[in-house]
């Protein structure tokens, strides 16, 4: 009974077996990892953060040349000894205004296309961006609550607007993840559906709340659109907690989101705890976004298409794929940022503009190059 | 060694299935079979533990499925779903490469042990020669035994298959029926599968438990199961069932001509 229509499948099984039957030694390389690149992709996305890093540092009102940067900051290091050949003025130039709005910027880029990443393999949806289920509306309502009440100026100052949009960032994704359980799981269709509500409701009143104070208005619009309002190291002291271990907890996730590319069903019955793991990402990229977006306002597309380009460069693996999300979002967005100082220099077009303006027409080149569009 | 004992299944106020018992032995193929929408999926769904309010007990090899948790229930049963809707960029090795996801632990990288397991699994299922290709690229008989490779790969000893040769053509759903029978015969496992073809089942399984109205109406060999009197009032229209000529495997046909 066994043997019928297995002969010409079993023909093809021998071809790789050796005269004496022993097995033919195992490649130790998953064939997939196996690219034909020169070089790694992350030695390429490195390449261009430092890149990305010297050139943000060196543009601004007094120009320092990159490698003058470089030097700059290969100084503080304990073991070289760099002689300075450069005013002083340079270094409080670059300790004290640049790099913190160079690394502040960098870090909300890491944080916005990680995030963007690992929900993109949440919810299966190459749609998906970091501010998915309310992180944004939550983030906007309440700055601009906090903006509104005139929050007094003695009480934690002009803090009061980030702090009071990275609380209403993660009660508005508690909300969203509390609506969306059904049971003991929380089906990715109805985090989707609760996000969009929660979402259109959180804006109404954000919207309303601005028009009704004029004064605000304007304040509010700057701040959503990417305003840099705070200088110094205080931004990025505040976010980095958030930041890394946000990040770390999504790369480590990698493997676990590979597996949920095939369906809860059928990863649960992989072994997958696949509730935990949707806790996990929701927490890790909720926090990391509301950081970012706390001190960076709401810069759009980043989260959205630096995962993509990354996926189209280099498959989707998300074991890789969050990872290098992580560090070529890191670089887009300063490369943006550079654009966004120099285009009308002296004057900045808000970053949330560039990267929609100059990202969008980007992408679609990047997409129309690449013959297969298969999502995953 | 599968073993349903007196389950029940509601959703919503419809009883779906009641008061299932089943056995399912090592070294043996049973074969679920009955008309759409009976249950047949909902059971092997049951038995993978991925319905949480059901009446009765599963148990795996002595082992209460609820109260086992989700890793060590991975290892003592794997699911082969049809082989629809897949990711299509990842390659072959990776995709049979999760199955070791419940030895791998929140951290695990995969270790020697995991990719032997893999290459075995790729072997048993002649998928071999397959492994750098991206499952997109398949064949709907290449994919659905990839799935089964992945199951094999979970090292465990029971699987359950939901309708694995629906979507197949002659060649391939006997080469996946063949592959399924030479594992329990040969290696001893547990197999449960759901079939809708009434001859597939005849032809592969061992014994036959045949579903209509929520319940087991018969079960054993398929020369007991698959007669005129069970068929007909399951599927409500008039059957005949032949003997084949060359075997003497009963031959279902339906209707009259």
């Amino acid at each position: 009974m066994s043997d019928r229509g297995n002969e010409g499948l079993r023909d093809k099984g021998n071809e790789g077996q050796r005269e004496d039957n022993s097995p033919s030694p195992y490649p130790s390389v998953s064939p997939s990892l196996r690219r034909s690149l020169p070089l790694s992709p992350f030695v390429w996305c490195f390449l261009l953060l430092i890149a990305a890093i010297l050139l943000s540092a060196a543009i601004g009102a007094v120009a320092i040349h990159p490698f003058e940067v470089a030097r700059i900051i290969a100084s503080r290091l304990p073991f070289l000894h760099i002689t300075p050949t450069w005013p002083a003025t340079f270094e409080t130039i670059l300790f004290d205004i640049r790099l913190p709005r160079t690394v502040l910027i960098l870090l909300a880029g890491a944080a916005l296309s990680g995030s963007g990443a690992a929900y993109q393999g949440l919810f299966r949806n190459p749609l998906a961006d970091p501010y998915i289920i309310g992180v944004a509306s939550g983030a906007g309502l309440g700055a601009v609550i906090a903006m509104a009440l005139h929050w007094p100026a003695t009480i934690l100052g002009a803090l009061v607007i980030p702090i009071a949009a990275f609380v209403g960032a993660l009660i508005t994704v508690g909300v969203v993840y509390g609506l969306a359980r059904v049971g003991r799981a929380t089906p990715v269709f109805t985090l989707i559906l609760a996000g969009v509500a929660i979402g259109s409701f959180t804006t109404a009143i954000t919207t309303f709340l601005m028009l009704s104070s004029q004064a605000e208005l304007r304040r509010a619009i700057s701040w959503m659109l990417g305003g840099f309002a705070f200088g110094g190291w205080m931004p990025v002291i505040a976010i980095l907690p958030y930041i890394i271990i946000g990040l770390i907890a999504l790369a480590l996730m990698g493997r676990a989101l590979n597996v949920l590319q095939f369906g809860d069903d059928q990863a649960q019955q992989l072994g997958l705890h696949v509730d935990r793991v949707k806790l996990i990402v929701v927490i890790a990229a909720s926090l990391t976004t509301a950081a970012a977006v706390a001190y960076a306002g709401i810069i759009g597309f980043v989260g959205l298409a630096v995962p993509h380009v990354v996926r189209l460069l280099w498959g989707g693996d998300y074991r890789r794929l969050i990872p290098l999300s992580i560090i070529a979002g890191a670089a887009l967005l300063l490369l943006a940022d550079i654009l966004a100082r120099t285009i009308i220099a002296p004057q900045e077009v808000p970053l949330g503009v560039v990267t929609a303006m100059f990202g969008a027409p980007f992408f679609l080149w990047l997409l129309r190059r690449t013959k297969r569009q298969t999502f995953w | 060694m599968l073993s349903i004992e007196d389950v029940t299944i509601r959703y919503e106020a419809r009883t779906v299935l009641r008061n299932i018992s089943l056995d399912v032995k090592s070294g043996e193929v049973l074969a679920l079979i009955g008309p759409n929408g009976v249950g047949k999926s909902t059971l092997i769904h049951a038995c993978s533990g991925n319905l949480r309010r059901i009446g009765g007990r599963i148990l795996i090899d002595g082992h209460d499925l609820r109260k086992l948790p989700i890793e060590q229930r991975a290892r003592l049963i794997a699911v082969v779903p049809q082989a629809v809707r897949l990711p299509e960029l990842f390659t072959v090795f990776d995709t049979v490469l999760m199955g070791r996801t419940p030895y791998l632990g929140w951290l695990g990288r995969e270790g020697e042990k995991d990719r032997s397991a893999v290459w075995a699994a790729l072997d048993r299922t002649c998928t071999r020669e397959l492994a750098d290709r991206p499952i997109g690229e398949l064949s709907g008989g290449e994919q659905q035994r990839v799935m089964i490779a992945r199951a094999l790969a979970q090292s465990a000893r029971t699987l359950l298959l939901d309708e694995p040769t629906a979507h197949l053509d002659l060649k391939h759903q006997a080469g996946v029926l063949s592959l399924v029978c030479d594992l329990a015969h040969d290696e001893k496992y547990a197999i449960l599968i759901a079939l809708h073809d009434l001859n597939l089942a005849a032809q592969y399984a061992d014994r036959v438990a045949l579903l209509s109205n929520a319940s087991i109406v018969a079960i054993g060999t398929p020369e007991e199961v698959l007669t005129e009197g069970n068929l007909s009032p399951a599927y409500g229209l008039r059957i005949t069932v032949y003997e084949h000529p060359a075997h003497g495997a009963p031959l279902v046909h339906a209707g009259h001509r």
